[in-house]
């Protein structure tokens, strides 16, 4: 029997959600000040207003919905999928207010694939936008990247037993100090030293490269929110190819890379275990992936003869291939190129990268190397107890962050959410096939939204269907919060419609 | 994990992007020079003028031919050297954008043009929020994976011209929104105020 939601489930449920919106409502100062400075009153105006709404609806649910209770497990779950759907709608009011969409689902489709770090747009006319719609932009992909819960951890809830379930519910779980709210605030730290030390290098690389000292300094900061957090917008119409440099690609390399690598090897690395890096199954399985989608993207390249100078060819590959591997989705090349100059082995390759992804607990998408890492242990256990005597036990370990035994509740785990990004990567690429695409073109678009890493092929575009439009802000919402939570709300809909 | 085997992958992954990389390796062939013809005088023909959504999609038929391409100036010149980066957008919004009371049709679309810097000086509207910018006019030999630059898809130009000059946009305060603004300012301050009395009572009880 399926047991209907009492009032106090509700309560607890819009008490937090409240909170949440209210962080995130303050986040929206970022961009109001950058129009303020820049004397773009008209968009001052409108996140102005953003702001109000998200305080309104924040405050007033938590008034209308007290409670003393804590959060258990489903509600958690429940807070977690359910505010990146109040947040999507909200967040979106500023972009509808620009006057750069088409419609709000386009409008929602930008928020969704901003705070997922996905990075796909639908908004129109990017190269005449304000600075502080473009900030708004890279500052909701940026805080996506960290998790909107970890935002309201920091700032507005304190360490409850709840606080670790809601920090969960958001496809993060792990601990770097024993502290919840204090792990929430070490992501911040390592993010914004990372913030602080990319706007410097990549600002003083633009400066160089001949941008005047206003613009390198927002396009340093703007594609380090966008790398950072594996979000992949940029601020031009260009992307990174904008730029025209090796320096800065490489630079933006180092950043998407350190992106994508999880937060607790950071804080490893942080805390003075350097060797956390070349132990961990994560960046094993990470490096060994790479290597694989790099040769085939190179035979790929090879057999179009594209690229006849042996650096261009390894730069223009190895930057793809990175770029969709951490899902950040820059590119230095035009989308429609993938289809029109790279081929469809290349794509292949990329689309590969792209699904398997980076580190869990990062700001990456995609099934995560650690899966990826433990399947294939998993497999050559078995091997191994294939050739081995009878009687023999066969033990396989792996690093991740401390040596562990190979168990099979962590394989089945692992395999378990590995299954449900197949499937829905599958369905994804049906309902592009079933639009009248092509299986490659629609593979890879589906791929990237739903592994929430940005790299187009030119599907994605302010004509396409609202049906896929739809089909691809769910699959970023699902992607992002790895299933579970997403899940989990499905069923307290239904609990709460056909509970007893 | 040994050491030694995490360094074996890493050099795996450089070795074989360069060995791949050298399978391709040929010089490309020779280009068509932007110059005239020493011995009658003559400038060389231009093969077309394709826009941007043309070159991007059919790339092999207009690579090392020298073309035309007119598009709006956006952002900035990024000089380098005795060069310059410039990119040139000639999709519907390099007439009137979006901020100009231009209609949506779709995304932005240009080529990057690599042009003397001194030929740049006469741009002096970059397109923007607060910009319409010049409508410029550049014949060069278009590159679909230009050897020089990284393999980019670009234009080396030997012509710039001025074909309309930009224009600032008005952006005149929304009156509407700022009511909308002084009422939902008083509305969500009370609400935060009731939400903060009582919190406070409920922690002091």
């Amino acid at each position: 029997m399926i047991l209907r939601p009492r009032v106090g489930d509700h309560k607890v449920i819009g008490k937090y959600t409240g909170k949440i919106l209210v962080g995130v409502g303050l986040v929206t100062t970022i961009p109001l000040v950058t129009a303020l400075i820049y004397g773009e009153w008209e968009t001052a105006l409108d996140f102005g207003l953003t702001m109000m709404i998200f305080l309104i609806v924040g405050f007033g649910l938590q008034l209308l919905l007290r409670s003393d209770e804590d959060l258990d497990w489903s509600h958690a779950l429940v807070v977690a999928a359910g505010s990146w759907i109040l947040v999507t709608i909200l967040g979106a009011i500023p972009y509808w207010l620009s006057g750069h969409y088409s419609s709000y689902l386009d409008c929602m489709f930008d928020v969704m694939s901003g705070y997922t770090t996905t990075g796909l747009y639908l908004l129109q006319d990017l190269d005449h936008v304000s600075y502080g719609l473009n900030m708004w932009r890279h500052i909701i992909t940026f805080a996506g990247g960290q998790g909107i819960v970890v935002i309201a951890l920091t700032f507005l809830l304190r360490g409850t037993g709840g606080a670790f379930k809601l920090y969960a519910g958001e496809g993060k779980d792990e601990r770097l100090v024993p502290n919840v709210v204090h792990t929430a605030r070490a992501i911040w730290i390592v993010s914004l030293i990372w913030l602080a030390g990319g706007t410097a290098a990549l600002g003083a690389t633009a400066l160089w490269l001949g941008e005047p000292p206003n613009l390198a300094f927002l396009d340093g900061m703007w594609v380090t929110m966008g790398g950072w957090s594996t979000g992949g917008f940029a601020p031009m119409s260009y992307n990174t190819f904008w730029f025209h440099s090796l320096a800065f690609e490489l630079i933006s390399i180092i950043i998407f890379i350190a992106g994508s690598l999880n937060f607790a090897l950071h804080w490893a690395v942080w805390t003075g275990d350097r060797r956390e890096i070349r132990r961990n199954i994560e960046t094993v399985s990470f490096a060994t992936t790479v290597t694989l989608t790099l040769i085939l993207a190179s035979y790929g390249l090879a057999k179009a003869g594209l690229y006849p100078d042996a650096l261009n060819f390894f730069r223009k590959a190895f930057y793809q291939i990175a770029s969709g591997h951490t899902t950040t989705g820059f590119g230095t090349i035009y989308s429609r190129a993938f289809v029109t100059q790279w081929g469809p082995i290349a794509m292949v390759a990329v689309t590969l990268a792209m699904a398997i992804g980076a580190s869990a607990c990062s700001t990456a998408g995609g099934i995560k190397g650690l899966r990826v890492g433990l399947i294939f242990k998993a497999v050559t256990q078995d091997l191994r107890r294939l050739i081995s005597p009878e009687s023999a036990v066969v033990t396989q370990r792996y690093h991740h962050i401390r040596e562990s035994v190979l168990e099979n509740t962590v394989v089945r785990s692992a395999l378990t959410i590995t299954v449900l990004y197949v499937i829905m990567y599958g369905v994804i690429t049906v309902i592009g096939l079933l639009y009248g695409y092509d299986l490659v073109p629609a593979a890879f678009e589906g791929v990237s939204a739903a592994s929430n890493t940005g790299l187009s092929c030119g599907v994605t575009a302010p004509s396409m269907p609202d049906g896929m439009k739809a089909a691809y802000i769910i699959s970023m919402w699902f992607g992002r919060l790895e299933f579970m939570s997403v899940l989990a709300l499905g069923a307290y809909a239904y609990a709460a419609v056909r509970g007893r | 994990m040994t050491r030694r085997r995490f360094v074996t992958i890493v050099a795996c992954l450089a070795l074989c992007g360069g060995l791949l990389a050298w399978f391709v390796v040929s010089n490309p062939g020779p280009q068509p020079s932007l110059s005239s013809n020493p011995t009658t005088g003559e400038r060389p023909a231009v093969s077309g003028s394709p826009s941007s959504t043309e070159l991007v999609e059919h790339p092999a038929r207009w690579d090392g031919k020298i073309i035309a391409f007119v598009g709006e100036a956006v952002s900035c010149r990024m000089v380098r050297g005795s060069y310059a980066w410039i990119h040139l957008n000639d999709d519907s919004y390099a007439e009137r954008s979006v901020e100009d009371g231009g209609g949506l049709t779709g995304y932005n679309s240009g080529q990057a043009v690599w042009v003397p810097a001194s030929l740049t000086s006469q741009i002096a509207t970059y397109g923007g929020y607060r910009d319409q910018g010049d409508v410029v006019r550049a014949v060069g030999v278009f590159h679909a994976a230009c050897a020089e630059h990284g393999g980019d898809m670009d234009i080396h130009a030997g012509a710039l011209v001025i074909e309309q000059p930009g224009r600032a946009i008005p952006h005149p305060l929304q009156l509407e929104r700022l009511v909308w603004l002084l009422v939902l300012v008083p509305v969500a301050g009370l609400l935060w105020w009731l939400y903060d009395t009582m919190s406070w009572r409920q922690r002091s009880r």
